[in-house]
């Protein structure tokens, strides 16, 4: 609803912004003390992809 | 890495699906789901047995590959689509290394298309060259004939002959969009329709549809392990600076510095894959064009450059010729459903080194070669043996 979603791109951003918490790089919108994230993505096939990050 | 056998191939025959002069009406999702289902069948096993689905199409659109898997069964495995120049060959080099590093241990690798009638529109390249008209692919493929012509003495009667042992080959493949059809002659070729100078009617593929489909899995899940075929090689590449996004190359010539895809595969093929040109006994080429046959067993390693046109006269490709080539009809004779082709091809090499090829078989094949490439560009090699 906010980020967008220009379709094609929108797993890799979700991606971006975990890898961007969990090593404390994400400036005002920083949770603090982020170690680990789920990542949820699915759409049309239909087709979903789950990743776990972690730092 | 694992060793990665091939279970079992299955196709929908080239052909046009259109409803249209009695033919039946079929989409691609229905060709790729049959395609699937026959590889099963020849693998014999089970649907629920394949653990991830690989595939591609260039024209099917949005998980093109859900679509086909969607009419054997959803089961919920992963599935994923691909969408380049030779699409499918792509999708089992996926495919083959999911297997080869343990990830899975059955996997299918689909191709299919329902190509739209007419000059097809060429997504490879960039939106600023197809407005300008600059992605007309027989345009392009002359430009590369016309080069080769001229830096190796080609005529088109070289070219021509390639579509008639296309032909001729592809009379006896049940598969193929020319079966049964009579055989035609260089003279024929040569007064056709001229469509881009130098290349005629009879150069080009026909448009068709069709599927094709490979189970691979790890040696001990064969069910029968006599006449086991494995895969020796599949190289990937795409291009470097100054080659055209078509995968149409002029790197036709030596002349040309900046190696094409097809060349950067080759070399890393011959570099590891333990084996030479000369230890293949039966080979495929792409082709959509029939010049193009040519410059690619050049560019293979096959010959030397610039040699293929004398080799073509001699009969050296030809089924009983010192290198069979494109034994199923290749683009010519087989039909080019472009999402469809790699696996074709990876499919008649199957046949062959297998000895099910009937009245075609290459007496004595254990060994083959299939050379891929395509808009990209994209160039997919690949070895099989018995």
């Amino acid at each position: 609803m906010g980020r967008g979603h220009p379709t094609g791109a929108t797993g890799i951003a979700q991606i971006a912004e975990l890898f961007f918490q969990l090593r404390e790089e994400a400036g005002p919108r920083q949770v603090a003390g982020a170690k680990i994230a789920f990542n949820h993505c699915s759409g049309g096939g239909p087709n979903a992809v789950c990743h776990v990050l972690k730092r | 890495m694992r060793e990665v056998a091939i279970a079992g191939i299955g196709m929908a025959k080239f052909d046009r699906y259109d409803g249209k002069k009695g033919r039946p009406r079929k989409l691609y999702p229905q060709l790729g789901g049959e395609a699937i289902a026959e590889a099963l069948r020849y693998a014999e096993m089970e649907w629920k047995q394949v653990e991830a689905a690989f595939g591609g199409t260039y024209y099917g659109g949005l998980g093109g590959t859900h679509q086909c898997v969607a009419h054997v069964g959803l089961t919920g495995i992963p599935i994923v689509n691909v969408n380049s120049g030779h699409t499918s060959e792509a999708a089992v080099r996926l495919a083959y290394t999911r297997v080869a590093l343990g990830v899975y241990d059955i996997v299918v690798a689909v191709g299919a298309e329902t190509l739209p009638p007419g000059l097809l529109d060429n997504q490879a390249m960039p939106a600023w060259m197809r407005l300008m008209g600059l992605d007309v692919l027989p345009a392009e493929y002359a430009c590369s004939a016309v080069r080769y012509m001229n830096d190796y003495g080609a005529t088109v009667k070289d070219f021509a002959r390639v579509s008639v042992m296309e032909r001729k080959n592809a009379i006896m493949n049940p598969n193929a969009f020319w079966y049964q059809a009579p055989e035609i002659t260089v003279e024929e070729v040569l007064e056709s329709r001229e469509i881009a100078t130098p290349i005629r009617l009879l150069m080009a593929c026909a448009n068709a549809d069709g599927a094709s489909a490979v189970i691979l899995c790890t040696k001990d899940k064969l069910k029968s392990k006599s006449k086991a075929v494995t895969i020796v090689s599949m190289i990937q590449a795409s291009a470097t600076y100054g080659t055209v996004p078509s995968g149409g190359s002029l790197s036709v010539s030596a002349k040309v510095k900046n190696p094409d895809c097809v060349e950067l595969a080759a070399k890393e093929t011959w570099e590891n894959a333990g084996a030479g040109p000369e230890d293949m006994d039966v080979i495929q080429m792409y082709d959509p064009f029939s010049p193009a046959f040519l410059w690619n067993v050049e560019k293979c390693g096959f010959c030397k450059r610039g040699d293929a046109p004398h080799l073509i006269d001699e009969g050296y490709f030809e089924i009983g010729g010192k290198l069979p080539s494109n034994t199923d009809g290749g683009i010519m004779g087989r039909g080019h459903p472009t999402g469809a082709t790699g696996i074709a091809q990876i499919a008649e090499l199957f046949t062959h080194v297998r000895e099910e090829a009937g009245p075609r078989q290459v007496a004595g094949a254990k060994v083959g070669f299939a050379q891929g490439g395509g808009a990209g560009p994209q160039a997919v090699l690949t070895i099989l043996k018995r």
